[in-house]
């Protein structure tokens, strides 16, 4: 458990106590299934607190929980409690149907916790939650044996476990806002540039200037390099141990100044001790900003960006792997040949070898009339079967990988943060480059992998997040009008056979 | 020497393989080191602890990470075992695993030791495959090939693009080995098509120990069948009973099967069900002695016509067909992998087909009606590799230019 986030919760129980003083606490840091059951870490508090207190529910009826419960000193350093006795630790089994999952509560004291709505990490095996225990694992390992919880699940029978990530009250507030877009209507796009966009770009713009950014550097950064790499972090932090790994083993990667940014702040701690052991293990200096709140992608790459001090800079996605080494190299050589360069994207590729992105091209979809969305030609076509120009001059390439002049970058302002949480910032960004007379490039001979989800099936069209996508794509339609056409006949002609 | 077990505490093959090239090394007079991780509880804190003679060190720690077997959040690979390596400042790091020690051990060891010569021999097939290195699909079915999407299918918890990372990581870590050891030219292969160079690695069989105990006499009127080691679901001990249930009963007569296997408490219940469900009907033919110290193996193995490997998995080098071989007595195994490397059908033993007890009733009929059998494929099992000949094939990989 970070101090950091102990000291968070503190201060949520503190702000309760003015109204609705309540003695119990229960926090799930970690939760796993093996043998069929749930396994829960994390810890309680309540005055006079025994192990049987802790009891869990699916719905009204009682499940069998076990509960191991361990010292976590740490956390009552953070109570004012002389006695420890108040606050443990606790490894819980509890007998729980996935069909139940929804309805599954904890009950501590006068404390109810729903673990639908619980924030915790996934650990994937029991014995990768059992590393959080520390001294008293031996203890836990028994006690898991002696209820029969295999330590080794691959072959068990599983629980499909989904974190909740509650919204923050401002992405509640942005949810309401965009819920009312009605795309059936054909007065859509305006409806939302008057009533959605201005509300909504108001929360998301205060946001951004509360943000505190704290910059840490890890290992001796190169004196002057020859390029900055602003790569932002999100939910999976391990992407960074795969690129530094990767980078490390790169000797055209020496003069490279990677930067981090934490653009989640539930995740402090753990990239906090991540980053100082993988420091400690790779030979690739990096920095890490963190940030105290989400500020999403627009704003999380200009926090960043802020740090970079060479004349190059490249935004690259957590999720890109290099096929081989020496390709930045390459991009940056191949970007000061070209004839006043941009952006230079990458053509980016799946595990499979097939096109993620080799540019991008604007679209209409006849379902969401009135604004522009962003394509990707070729999408899933085996990358050998392309014969991709070295240079592609486009109008527009993705944000996952973008290289261009820092000064250029900071003199457009970078990207524009009124794109709420993420999407078409890319794109803006491209247009903005496009519009002071330069040409925007994707090269076809660095070829970089892109690791992105596989799609989990259709998103339905009440979805929030689609309809922000859309209100996003309305601010953009808004802001460019009718010179989008007038740019993409200028400097999108890559596509021409 | 490290491994990721001491045999005190882990009698895996890797484990005791490693072991034995440390005990022999150090016969010959070498300045060697053992360095095997542990589970068990350490002085408050320690990463190590002292097993024997200043030179058997445990060393307490895990994995963060099991899915690449990294080892990072922890001091005990960058900082621990890191200082370890400067006091004892080895010529020769000879690794039988990565796993639980985590596999920046590589890395680690080059950080602070640039010119030291890293060795690995690989026991199975754990980086490649992510179902406890079996290479077996998680349906049961046997894997010719890893593959992103395949991998997906069996494990749909992780993406794609995890087993491509998971893959690039792990050869990145594996770049600072110089030398590969497999103990069989099937794992061999298996790794060469994944990636490694085919030049940098080195068969060398596991070495056996000499024969220290007297041999007892084979008993005249029945075929004695003997199953040697792990009882888990992929030894194939399932398709052993229920082939013995398929003989007809005046060839089951004629036959008995001593189980000598180990940890069958620490199976799943179903699988224990299904196990104890096999045997009940021929029970009268079948005897559970439990498990045994590698001592007494000459002893037992003197009493018996034939071993049996019926692995549904592939296999490396099974230390019980090296056991049985020098014991001089024939072995019935599966036909995949690293078990018909060392068993030719009707030369020195006799195979069928791999998870069938049809074709292991068949086998199984044939050498209780030709009795004769046991004896002359004997003739032609040569001795395995003893442990002095296996170090000498290590040798050059340690010293040479």
């Amino acid at each position: 458990m970070p101090k950091s986030l102990i000291r968070k919760v503190l201060r949520k129980i503190r702000g309760e106590k003015s109204h609705q003083a309540k003695d119990a606490f229960i926090n799930i840091d970690f939760a796993t299934s093996a043998s069929g059951e749930l396994i829960l870490l994390g810890w309680m508090k309540k005055s006079q607190l025994s192990s049987t207190d802790l009891q869990a529910f699916d719905g009204s009826i009682a499940c069998n929980a076990k509960v191991f419960t361990y010292s976590r000193d740490d956390v009552a350093a953070h109570f004012d409690v002389a006695s420890t006795s108040d606050v443990q630790g606790f490894l819980a089994i509890i007998n729980a149907k996935q069909s139940s999952m929804d309805k599954l509560r904890l009950v501590l004291g006068d404390r109810t916790v729903e673990l639908s709505k619980h924030r915790f990490q996934v650990s994937r095996t029991v014995d990768q939650l059992l590393n959080h225990i520390g001294a008293e694992r031996s203890s836990a390992v028994a006690f898991l044996k002696k209820h029969h919880v295999e330590l080794d699940t691959a072959a068990n029978e599983h629980i499909e476990l989904k974190s909740a990530r509650p919204l923050e009250p401002d992405v509640e507030k942005i949810k309401n806002y965009v819920s009312r877009i009605n795309l059936s209507k054909s007065s859509w796009v305006d409806d939302c540039q008057r009533e959605v966009l201005p509300a909504i770009q108001k929360i998301w713009k205060s946001r951004q200037s509360s943000v505190h950014a704290e910059c840490l550097t890890y290992g001796r950064m190169p004196e002057n390099p020859r390029c900055s790499v602003v790569v932002p972090l999100y939910g999976r932090y391990d992407f960074m141990q795969f690129q530094l790994s990767a980078f490390s083993a790169d000797e055209a990667m020496k003069d490279i100044e990677l930067i981090y940014v934490l653009d989640d702040p539930m995740l402090d701690h753990e990239v906090r001790v991540t980053a100082h052991g993988l420091s400690q293990t790779f030979s690739m200096p990096f920095k890490v900003v963190y940030l105290d709140i989400n500020l999403g992608f627009a704003g999380a790459n200009n926090q960043g960006a802020a740090f970079a001090s060479s004349e190059l800079l490249l935004m690259l996605n957590s999720d890109i792997l290099p096929t081989r080494s020496g390709w930045l190299t390459d991009l940056c050589k191949q970007f000061d040949s070209l004839n006043s360069p941009g952006i230079l994207g990458a053509t980016l590729i799946y595990e499979d070898e097939s096109v993620q992105h080799c540019g991008m091209q604007f679209t209409t979809e006849p379902n969401v009339p009135g604004i522009y969305l962003n394509h990707h030609p070729y999408k899933g076509v085996p990358v050998a079967l392309l014969d991709l120009p070295n240079a592609r001059p486009v109008l527009l390439t993705t944000g996952a990988c973008m290289l261009m002049r820092t000064d250029l970058y900071r003199e457009l302002g970078g990207f524009d943060d009124r794109f709420v949480i993420g999407d078409f910032e890319d794109s803006d960004l491209c247009m903005k480059f496009a519009a002071k007379g330069y040409q925007n490039y994707v090269s076809g001979t660095v070829k970089l992998f892109h690791l992105e989800r596989l799609s989990q099936g259709l998103v339905s069209g009440d979805n929030w997040k689609q309809k922000l996508t859309f209100a996003n794509a309305a601010y953009q339609h808004q802001k460019w009008n009718d010179s989008i056409d007038t740019l993409i006949d200028k400097y999108d002609s890559g596509w021409q056979a | 020497m490290i491994a990721h077990g001491h045999p005190d505490f882990n009698k895996g093959g890797a484990e005791i393989a490693a072991y034995r090239l440390y005990k022999e090394l150090r016969d010959q007079g070498s300045d060697a080191y053992f360095l095997a991780r542990t589970q068990l509880a350490p002085h408050g804190g320690a990463a190590f602890s002292h097993r024997a003679d200043g030179r058997e060190i445990l060393f307490h720690t895990n994995m963060d990470d099991g899915f690449i077997f990294s080892n990072v959040k922890t001091r005990h690979l960058w900082k621990d075992f890191a200082e370890l390596l400067s006091i004892v400042k080895p010529d020769i790091v000879h690794l039988h695993h990565y796993f639980l020690l985590g596999v920046e051990i590589f890395q680690v060891i080059k950080n602070v030791l640039p010119n030291c010569r890293v060795i690995l021999t690989l026991h199975e097939y754990l980086a490649i495959c992510h179902q406890h290195g079996q290479m077996l699909k998680t349906n049961g079915k046997l894997c010719y090939k890893a593959n992103a999407r395949d991998c997906n299918r069996c494990f749909p918890d992780f993406e794609p693009g995890d087993f491509l990372l998971r893959e690039h990581y792990i050869k990145q870590q594996f770049a600072h080995v110089d030398h590969f050891v497999s103990p069989s030219k099937f794992l061999k292969q298996r790794y060469v098509d994944w990636g490694l160079a085919n030049e940098q690695v080195h068969v060398i069989e596991n070495g056996q120990l000499p024969l220290d105990q007297a041999p007892e006499k084979r008993p005249q009127n029945v075929i004695k069948l003997g199953y040697f080691g792990q009882l888990n679901p992929v030894k194939g001990i399932d398709v052993l009973l229920k082939a013995i249930g398929l003989l007809e009963p005046s060839v089951r007569s004629k036959l008995h099967l001593e189980i000598h296997g180990a940890n069958f408490d620490q199976q799943t219940s179903d699988f224990q069900r299904k196990i104890k469900k096999l045997i009940k009907p021929i029970k009268r033919h079948v005897t559970f002695v439990g498990s045994y110290e590698p001592h007494e193996l000459t002893r037992i193995m003197s009493t018996m016509h034939w071993a049996v490997v019926p692995s549904t998995w592939w296999e490396n080098s099974p230390m019980v067909i090296q056991e049985a071989q020098a014991n001089h007595l024939p072995l019935i195994v599966s036909d995949i992998g690293g078990m018909v490397e060392k068993v030719e059908h009707e030369v020195n033993g006799l195979t069928f087909r791999v998870g069938s007890p049809v074709a292991l009733a068949e086998a199984l009929t044939r050498v209780i009606e030709e009795p004769e059998l046991s004896e002359q494929v004997r003739l032609n099992i040569k001795p395995p590799l003893t442990i002095r000949e296996a170090l000498a094939e290590h040798l050059p990989l340690y010293f040479s230019a």
